[in-house]
């Protein structure tokens, strides 16, 4: 059995960056992917297109569906959780009391085949909540330590953003971005976010006797727009950028096109996928062949450790057939071995492999942002579904002293209009078909609400809990025989109150702007929640963090700083479940930071141990 | 007037282009032969449904997005010696059928669904010149001596001071502005970077010498390195090249799968004036020829200047292809045919 210098579980961003910079560096890498081979060519790629477009449910994973030996949580299997009975009917067993409502993707490329490709950088106060605030835990390192990773991250994602707009609560911009650019200009606003900054003007919120400013500030978003010829590359020093092309065919780099189905697939292929980092991975080569091989549907069963040493001696996994033959066993070998498999996948193995748990920290403090949703109809025309899904939100809430009680807030103005809150176009268009329409009222309607159609996203920072987590119970189990996760989930008062702060500036925002407010919640709605006798709803925003954070020492988490695990010193541990906090920043940008760290140590760690024949 | 005939009209004096004022025309001419390409192009992708031939409309897709690469190295090569790009005008932009020059004279260009009868079009469009005496005094007979000679009067008159390269700096299309498909854009401020651009048309394009074809040597670079002739003799045979290749032999590589007979049935050349105005197939006509006309005139204000008017000549592109599709669902009333765009711009 041949032994790789490094064998990495997962093929998603974490895990796509982590192999490209082992491969640069003339290491020898294999990938085991646990779900299917998603084809980026052309073809499969617009066959993706053509499951969403056909899907009748366009939710994140329409355009993915898992392998049957790689199942997934899917938002379409969620329930109520009554009564305090465990919900085992999906994939994951939930054990509430509130439902976790976010999914994921187990598939090569991981969940960046559905994501927003919203690129915030978490704000330096994000990393030291327990200094500032009194509250959650402080990062073992700092924004500043980050920093040089997250330039890196930009450039691998290709992000367009404009530095000079950006106005982040209690950032100083030039200790912040230094002198730094985007790799490519913003993509232009959308005219929804533009028409709603014209009609906020200016306008204030007093929350706890302090006056706060509503402003909307354009977002960083990971897809292709125009090449800034000021940017300069982190790593070589270059001026300029050069976006990627499609996955598909280096010849169609084509800029974001405003399709406004981002989440689920980007037609186009202007936004970021791991596919891009891994062709760039398996592209390097040498005399005896490439330096990185990925094996898709590797569904890793078992880390297995030298009990006296700690060290990772091999992995064990089943190499499933494409056509729905028997699942192998194999084992494969590694100099170090790197679990990057998704936050909550990588604490279940890890949890399986009954490893890494010395701190009783693994499996603990998931978190997610759990978001709010409001919605109206705006008293003129905004045009959603059409041009880019998310430019702008409002950033005020991002940080201030009401942390010490309550969390804070992003308030993304996405382009969907109530496709998150009402299933639009499909539900509402229904609503007026009972009511009896038809024809040209039927039309009409159509035409004067769908065009005003908005809603706000309420986005709330979580901070870790320990019985908000993943555990196993061996008499759930998957088609393979390996325990599927088991969560426990609440949303505590710090998230409620904000809700309740949050619900009472909706209303007022809403009134300045000129939106007649449609909210409505309903007691029977999953993610309902009270506070102070007052209800209200969240959903799962498929931002999945914490589980094997890292930490200061071998008691407080699974890993130190470099990810690399406490108790065993040839393991990383690298993704969202890395993230001790994650303030109000989609995590995907500061997770592939985090990436890029890991690498550095992992080369360091492989270096000492003598040069390795390629 | 057709590219053929405007070539041969060109008065080709002994001692090459005269002046500034001659090579200006010169590429704007140049510009023109790129336009021209695109409208043959877009129909054969376009009438390619979605989901069928895809690797097919991925290589001709890739020819087209170099030739609007070429049409913006022209406009830049035009910028810096100190002329004006003109792309929104009748004449300019050529009426189908047209005509372009080739080694046996001229040879008729038709707006054609994809299939056998447009490929042989595209392989003479790519492979127009061929090794022949100079140019005659009536005019150029073929693109090649046509590229020659503008290559041979950038050298001349920049030499001479009869030119510079450092006017209308704004006008450059830059890498900001423009990014796509294999190549990259070059911005013109000397005479190597005008050479460079030059060469990169010539490279991948038209300009390609007759004498390849008796050229034995491998080709080497394959995929997206090969000229545009080479990708649509791959479309022709039904494979890829592979390394070692020659031109004698063909492409030898990887079966490519062509199925000919899947295109959407669009008559040929396609004309307004078929239908009366103000019937609903005029107006979709009309609609289309409009939204050409609106990305030429985006494009044209942008090669002049003003690049926002760039970025606006997407969605009209994005738009073109709405309409052109819309009108391929039309039966067109012949031989069980559907419409298609006629790229005909007003008077």
């Amino acid at each position: 059995m041949e032994e790789y210098d490094a064998v990495i579980i997962g093929a998603g961003a974490s895990g796509a960056i982590i192999a490209l910079q082992l491969a640069r560096a003339g290491k020898r890498v294999l990938i085991l992917e646990a779900g299917r081979g998603v084809r980026s060519d052309e073809e499969g790629w617009m066959a993706a297109v053509n499951r969403f477009q056909t899907a009748t449910a366009k939710v994140p994973n329409a355009a993915w569906p898992p392998t049957s030996t790689a199942p997934q949580l899917d938002v379409l299997q969620l329930n109520v959780i009554k009564d305090g009975v465990p919900d085992t009917s999906g994939y994951w067993v939930q054990k509430g009391p509130q439902t976790f409502g976010s999914d994921y993707a187990r598939s090569k490329g991981g969940t960046t085949l559905h994501w927003q490709a919203t690129t915030l950088r978490m704000l330096p106060n994000d990393f030291k909540m327990q200094t500032n605030y009194g509250v959650g835990c402080n990062w073992p390192i700092s924004y500043e330590d980050l920093k040089p990773c997250y330039e890196k991250a930009e450039n691998e994602l290709g992000v367009a953003g404009d530095v000079g707009e950006q106005r982040l609560p209690g950032v100083d911009p030039k200790k912040f971005w230094g002198s730094y650019t985007f790799p490519m200009k913003k993509i232009p606003d959308h005219f929804m976010a533009k028409t709603f900054a014209r009609r906020l003007g200016d306008f204030s919120v007093k929350v706890e006797g302090k006056d706060y400013p509503l402003y909307v500030t354009p977002t960083p978003q990971a897809r292709n727009g125009m090449p800034n010829p000021d940017y300069v590359d982190p790593t070589t020093g270059a001026k300029g950028y050069k976006p990627t092309g499609t996955q598909s065919d280096p010849l169609r780099g084509e800029r974001c096109q405003g399709n406004s189905s981002c989440v689920i697939v980007c037609p186009t292929q202007a936004k970021y996928s791991a596919h891009r980092t891994l062709n760039r991975a398996t592209d390097i080569t040498t005399v005896s062949g490439p330096r990185v091989e990925i094996s898709n549907q590797s569904v890793v069963s078992k880390i297995v450790t030298n009990k006296t040493t700690g060290r990772v001696e091999h992995v064990e996994y089943f190499a499933c057939d494409q056509g729905g033959g028997p699942s192998v066993p194999k084992t494969a070998k590694g100099k170090t071995y790197i679990v990057a498999a998704h936050s909550v996948e990588s604490a279940k193995l890890l949890l399986v492999s009954d490893i890494a748990n010395s701190s009783d920290e693994l499996g603990r403090n998931l978190m997610d942002h759990p978001t709010m949703l409001t919605w109206g109809l705006m008293e003129e025309p905004v045009w959603p579904f059409r041009g880019p899904g998310s430019t702008n939100a409002l950033p005020t809430f991002r940080d201030g002293p009401f942390r010490r009680d309550m969390s804070a807030f992003v308030v993304p103005i996405d382009n969907w209009g109530w496709v998150w809150s009402k299933i639009a176009p499909d539900v509402p268009f229904a609503d007026l078909i009972s009511k009896g329409m038809f024809g040209k009222q039927l039309r009409q309607h159509v035409a004067h609400d769908f065009s005003r159609q908005i809603t706000l996203q309420w986005e709330f920072e979580q901070l870790g809990q320990r019985e908000n987590r993943v555990t196993i119970d061996r008499q759930f189990l998957d088609p393979l025989g390996i325990p599927r996760p088991v969560v426990s989930y609440t949303v505590n008062d710090y998230v409620r109150k904000a809700m309740a702060t949050a619900f009472d500036i909706s209303a007022k925002l809403f009134k300045k702007v000129g939106i007649k407010d449609c909210t409505q919640y309903s007691k029977d709605n999953l993610g309902y929640v009270e506070y102070k006798g007052k209800g209200y709803e969240f959903q799962g925003c498929g931002h999945l963090v914490g589980t094997h954070r890292m930490g200061f020492t071998r008691h407080d988490s699974v890993t130190d700083s470099w990810m690399r695990c406490w108790d065993h010193e040839n393991l990383y541990v690298v993704g969202c479940g890395s993230m001790p906090t994650f303030g109000t920043s989609n995590p995907t940008l500061t997770m592939s930071a985090l990436a890029f760290r890991a690498s550095e140590s992992i080369i360091r760690d492989l270096n000492k141990e003598g040069p390795i024949n390629l | 007037m057709s590219i053929a005939r405007k070539l041969r009209s060109m008065t080709v004096h002994k001692a090459g282009i005269p002046d500034a004022v001659s090579l200006r025309a010169h590429l704007q001419i140049a510009l023109e032969l790129e336009l021209s390409t695109l409208p043959p192009y877009l129909c054969a992708l376009y009438s390619i449904p979605d989901g069928v031939n895809i690797e097919v409309s991925g290589l001709i897709r890739s020819v087209l997005m170099e030739e609007m690469l070429h049409l913006s190295l022209a406009a830049n090569v035009l910028n810096a010696i100190g002329g004006k790009p003109v792309l929104a005008k009748r004449g300019v932009a050529p009426h189908y059928p047209t005509t372009l020059p080739d080694s046996d004279g001229t040879f008729t260009v038709s707006l054609l669904p994809f299939g056998r009868e447009a490929i042989a079009t595209f392989l003479r469009i790519e492979l127009p010149a061929a090794p022949q005496a100079n140019a005659q005094a009536d005019g150029y007979d073929t693109i090649g001596q046509f590229y020659n000679a503008i290559e041979e009067a950038l050298k001349r008159l920049s030499k001479q001071k009869k030119i510079t390269f450092d006017n209308r700096p704004k006008c450059q299309v830059s890498p900001a502005d423009y990014y796509n498909g294999h190549g990259s854009i070059i911005i013109v401020n000397d005479l190597r970077s005008a050479l460079e651009a030059l060469n990169e048309i010539r490279h991948q394009g038209e300009g390609i010498s007759h004498s390849v074809m008796e050229d034995n040597q491998p080709i080497n670079d394959i995929g997206y390195e090969l000229a545009h002739y080479f990708r649509f003799m791959e479309i022709n045979e039904g494979r890829r090249f592979k390394k070692g290749d020659t031109p004698r032999s063909g492409p030898t590589g990887a079966l490519l799968p062509v199925d000919w007979n899947v295109a959407r049935n669009m008559v040929a050349n396609p004309q307004s004036g078929w239908f009366a105005p103000g019937t609903p197939v005029r107006e979709q006509m009309d609609a289309c020829n409009q939204t050409w006309l609106d990305l030429l005139r985006s494009l044209e204000d942008g090669f002049n200047g003003r690049k926002d008017r760039l970025l606006q000549a997407v969605p009209f592109m994005l738009e073109l292809r709405r309409r052109v599709n819309s009108l391929m669902n039309i039966p067109s009333g012949i031989a069980g045919t559907v419409l298609g765009p006629s790229f005909e711009l007003p008077e």
